[in-house]
């Protein structure tokens, strides 16, 4: 499985190091969300496992191969990446978004074949968004979209998933929607996600393990409902809040004084 | 977008009608039969009598070469507005963003002005490729080099080559001023086989790339991040379509002067008729924008009694065709 062993990471012209001796070993199979303040060192751990920045120290292995030292597209067939939606400059539809998963399948001077299209398709029906498949990516809501790069994802065909907020700018509905498809598809296909959330609670409702993390270091992981507790959560957001068990699941609330 | 069959095979097969259709099109007057008969004994390996007339010097001399040519540089320069609107993620960028044209102009200021014994196109070109290069090393100095500081770096050397340009033009007497303005202006009235030759090899050789990995532009314009973790190693492949692009608009630059408009307007079109996939934009800018060079330039021959420069039929046509988009419907029509 992928094991981040002793990661350090400083920018280039910078004084500090934002990550300070990172090391986990991600469970095979599993959902784990990564839970941090902002400044915590969240998204440049991100960027380091998806191959965008480099770490100065450390490696990330998976099997025998070092994700900081192999190529982008070998990189792509061990982890895909959901970034957070965004506006492409050209309305290209669903079907080709997804079909963009295909391209380090591809080679650099051929366009996609009839299995690459057969991929994409099958990811679409996956996700359960076959009626958008002709429509502009451009044209659908900010659910849509998401669902659209979970299918490219699923298109890349990679053991590891790993979603960069992925309820960041959705509603309500399309929250909870986006994090029980992603739990659906990935049960069925047994894949390993690593994913970042702000809001605790669906943390603690979506993901099998949860890995807290502070100032570049990480200060607790293990099961949701071990690692999100009152303590833990005071310390790292400065909040007071309470946890509560409401039929069998732990809810977290901040005691907010008026 | 699902692109119609018979639209895309129109607008694939366009650029050999209008150039049969230009063929019988010209000052010189002559009958639509005697340009058949021309072009019937062109074909056929036999000899008919027919090669010391004068009409058949104008048609294979002179109509045939400027006809493939405008369609070799319309080719250049719509690929390379697409492949490069696709790499900058932008579909208001043209070929000229990296500073060709300004390289190109100071070839030509500098080659008739001081070198007035050397063809113009060399230079031209060299200048054009120099530009480019500096674009690129200004922008890498800011360690990786990626989409804005490239426009800018470009911008910049656009100002300064444009500011030698002036130098030049203020130097030399005005009767070689007045050559430099009318290169610049962008004109097929001195094509010729050689030109032909010399293009139509640049061209192919920086097409080529451009075409076999023109899926990828798809990928690469969603972002730098997002390309690199879908497993695009991005600024290899960059590379290689700046590369091509900058061959092929320096060889058009080299043999037809500055026109404007062309890369900006014909993927635009394009990409409003059949949609954004490189797959199928990059073939059909292939033959749009022959298509629409032949337009330009059949107009520009026999629009009025003076051979006009190409590059202004092409202004006068792209800045109202880009008014209409405007009122059309805004961000709609911007491509997304």
């Amino acid at each position: 499985m992928l094991i981040m062993k002793d990661l350090y990471f400083r920018h280039a012209h910078g004084t500090t190091d934002i990550l300070k001796g990172i090391s986990y070993r991600l469970d095979e199979g599993l959902m784990t969300a990564l839970l941090g303040p902002n400044g915590s060192g969240k998204t440049t751990l991100f960027k380091c496992i998806s191959g965008l920045w480099h770490p100065q120290h450390g490696t990330i292995f998976f099997g025998d191969r070092d994700l900081t030292k192999i190529s982008p597209a070998e990189r792509a067939g061990i982890i895909a990446v959901v970034p957070q939606e965004h506006e492409p400059p050209f309305p290209y539809t669903v079907e080709e978004v997804v079909l963009m998963g295909r391209v380090s399948h591809i080679s650099m001077f051929a366009v996609p074949s009839k299995s690459d299209f057969a991929a994409a398709d099958e990811a679409i029906d996956k996700v359960g968004i076959g009626h958008l498949r002709k429509r502009p990516y451009t044209k659908i809501s900010g659910g849509e979209r998401h669902l659209t790069l979970i299918a490219r994802a699923l298109a890349q065909d990679a053991p590891i998933l790993i979603l960069d907020e992925p309820t960041s700018h959705l509603d309500f509905h399309n929250q909870i929607m986006i994090l029980s498809k992603v739990r659906e598809v990935v049960r069925r296909k047994g894949l390993t996600v690593l994913m970042t959330l702000h809001d605790p609670n669906l943390a603690m409702q979506f993901s099998d393990q949860v890995v807290m993390i502070e100032n570049g270091k990480i200060v607790a992981q293990g099961a949701p409902d071990e690692v999100l507790t009152r303590e833990n959560l005071r310390q790292m957001y400065g909040l007071d809040v309470n946890v509560v068990n409401c039929d069998g699941t732990n809810i977290i609330y901040p005691r907010v004084s008026l | 977008m699902k692109i119609k069959l018979p639209v895309y095979f129109i607008i694939i097969i366009s650029p050999l009608l209008l150039a049969g259709l230009a063929l019988f099109l010209g000052s010189y007057d002559m009958s639509p039969r005697m340009v058949l008969k021309i072009i019937a004994e062109g074909i056929s390996p036999v000899s008919s009598g027919l090669t010391n007339i004068p009409e058949r010097s104008i048609i294979m001399d002179i109509r045939l070469p400027r006809i493939i040519l405008a369609g070799l540089v319309g080719i250049a320069l719509s690929v390379s507005g697409v492949t490069l609107q696709g790499i900058f993620r932008n579909p208001l960028v043209d070929p000229f963003i990296l500073g060709i044209s300004a390289g190109a102009a100071l070839g030509c200021a500098v080659s008739i002005g001081f070198f007035p014994a050397f063809p113009v196109q060399v230079p031209a070109f060299l200048f054009s490729i120099i530009a480019v290069f500096l674009a690129y090393i200004i922008a890498g100095t800011q360690g990786e080099i990626s989409r804005l500081p490239l426009i800018l770096s470009g911008v910049i050397i656009s100002a300064f080559f444009t500011a030698l340009v002036s130098i030049v033009k203020f130097l030399v007497d005005p009767h070689k001023l007045q050559n430099i303005v009318y290169w610049l202006m962008g004109s097929f009235a001195l094509a010729d086989w050689q030109q032909v030759h010399i293009a139509g090899l640049g061209i192919a050789a920086g097409l080529i790339p451009i075409f076999f990995m023109r899926w990828r532009l798809n990928v690469i314009s969603m972002g730098d991040d997002e390309a690199r973790t879908l497993g695009v190693h991005v600024t290899r492949e960059r590379i290689i379509f700046i590369a091509a692009s900058t061959l092929i608009v320096s060889v058009a630059v080299s043999v037809s002067g500055i026109i404007g408009w062309v890369g900006l307007m014909v993927p635009h079109l394009l990409r409003m008729l059949c949609g954004p996939d490189h797959k199928n934009l990059v073939p059909l800018s292939i033959a749009g924008g022959a298509s629409f060079m032949i337009f330009a330039d059949t107009l520009a021959r026999n629009m009025t009694s003076f051979d006009i420069p190409v590059g202004i039929i092409t202004a006068i046509i792209g800045a109202p065709f880009f008014v209409y988009l405007m009122q059309r419907g805004g961000k709609e029509s911007w491509g997304r």
